[in-house]
């Protein structure tokens, strides 16, 4: 696609949670244990009255910030699974927050861990077509706000967070070779059951706040098999060799599956990025927030092919090849 | 490979002593077996069995030696 990602800028949640914490929570968890497995030694989370909309907001604006004239932008793609309400959507509600053009296109996208490659494909469609030209593609989660403090597969992980991305036309086709993938037979192994409509018309349902069920087994038996045939997949529809690509931005789902992924390839760990370690896991928002801390520790800069792979709740899984251009 | 290889693959992954699991163990048998030590388990049998067990999920919910044992040999890993 002739389109670039002009500018990424990130958000996190405002409370820093250490794993002493959970330790407070959970005398019996073996923190050990479970930091080997995630590697996630700090959490992100939002405050009271902080939600996921806030934080794509407080993304957004700092990349505003940079910007001589934001009227430039007139497309809007926020990827979440924690909107505000479940209507309106949540792009109205950062449209007017941000000061954005009312004559501009905007969308909310229900995408969780493969969530920005989906949102880069879409933006980039948009901008290709013609329909648009400037698309501020933002990513915002809240999911520790779904998980109980005694969940010990996944409070350990999740963070929250938010990003923004400008996609911009381009002269040269810096991103392509998108590979997407849908397999719903994986849908109960990270789900939240209630509040939303198949719980509302059940006719025995009682109200129980939402709560985040993952099955990690499950999930990670998926991610051992799909995530390199996905890798595959991108590097045989570009022709392209592994040695040929400077860096592998993953999702960042824990320590675990990055492990594996790095034995599978047969790859040195510097051709891998990882940043769990003080960020977790923030869904959508883990590869933006990558891309945006390689690009400052200089383990990218313009002109790298970066191979990135976005993969989970869905399940649900995408692939694309960036060339860095700013 | 052989059934005795699949409990040395097990007891190591769950780190336990020499003779304490067998093809008769559960879940419930040992601490180490919970929920992140079955993770152990998938990815040791990934690593060491020759072939690719990503595609066999159920192992993911195998929650005993036997129920592993069944699983490999209906995939002809034994």
């Amino acid at each position: 696609m002739k389109v670039a990602i002009k500018s990424i800028t990130f958000s996190l949640g405002s409370i820093v949670e250490d794993n002493n914490v959970l330790k407070e929570d959970n005398p019996d968890w073996d923190i050990d244990a479970i930091v080997a497995k995630t590697g996630v030694e700090k959490r992100r989370l939002s405050s009271d009255g902080e939600t996921a909309v806030d934080l794509a907001i407080r993304a957004g604006a700092k990349l505003l910030e940079k910007l001589d004239d934001i009227s430039v932008i007139d497309g809007i793609v926020f990827v979440t699974q924690s909107p505000d309400y479940f209507l309106p959507s949540s792009c109205c509600i950062i449209q007017e927050k941000l000061g954005l053009r009312t004559d501009s296109y905007a969308v909310d996208l229900n995408q969780g861990c493969s969530g920005y490659i989906y949102g880069l494909a879409h933006a980039g469609s948009l901008i290709e077509s013609g329909l648009l030209n400037n698309v501020l593609l933002l990513t915002a989660d809240t999911y520790s706000r779904y998980i109980s403090k005694t969940d010990r597969t996944s409070r350990p992980l999740f963070s929250d967070g938010a990003s923004a991305s400008l996609i911009t036309r381009s002269d040269e086709s810096s991103i392509s070779d998108f590979i997407f993938g849908t397999d719903g037979s994986g849908a109960n192994n990270l789900i939240v059951e209630s509040g939303a409509m198949r719980d509302i018309c059940n006719p025995t349902h009682n109200y129980t706040p939402p709560e985040l069920k993952m099955n990690g087994a499950n999930i990670f038996m998926f991610t051992l098999g799909q995530v390199p045939k996905g890798i595959g997949a991108i590097l045989a529809k570009s022709g392209l060799s592994l040695d040929q690509i400077d860096l592998i931005v993953p999702h960042q789902a824990s320590k675990l599956v990055l492990d594996n992924l790095v034995r599978k390839l047969g790859i040195k760990e510097e051709k891998i990025y990882r940043n769990y370690k003080d960020k977790g896991n923030t869904v959508s928002s883990t590869i933006p927030i990558a891309l945006s801390q390689a690009r400052d520790e200089g383990r990218i800069k313009e002109g790298s092919l970066v191979l990135s792979i976005a993969f989970g709740v869905g399940y649900s899984w995408a692939g694309c090849l960036i060339k860095v251009s700013h | 490979m052989i059934v005795d290889d699949i409990l040395k693959i097990i007891s190591t992954a769950l780190e336990l002593k020499e003779g304490a699991l067998s093809i008769d163990s559960n879940m419930d048998d040992f601490e180490s077996w919970d929920s992140l030590g079955h993770l152990s388990i998938l990815v040791a049998l990934d690593k060491d069995i020759d072939g690719n067990i990503s595609g066999i999920s159920e192992l993911a919910t195998a929650d005993s030696v036997s129920k592993i044992v069944e699983i490999l040999k209906q995939y002809d890993f034994l």
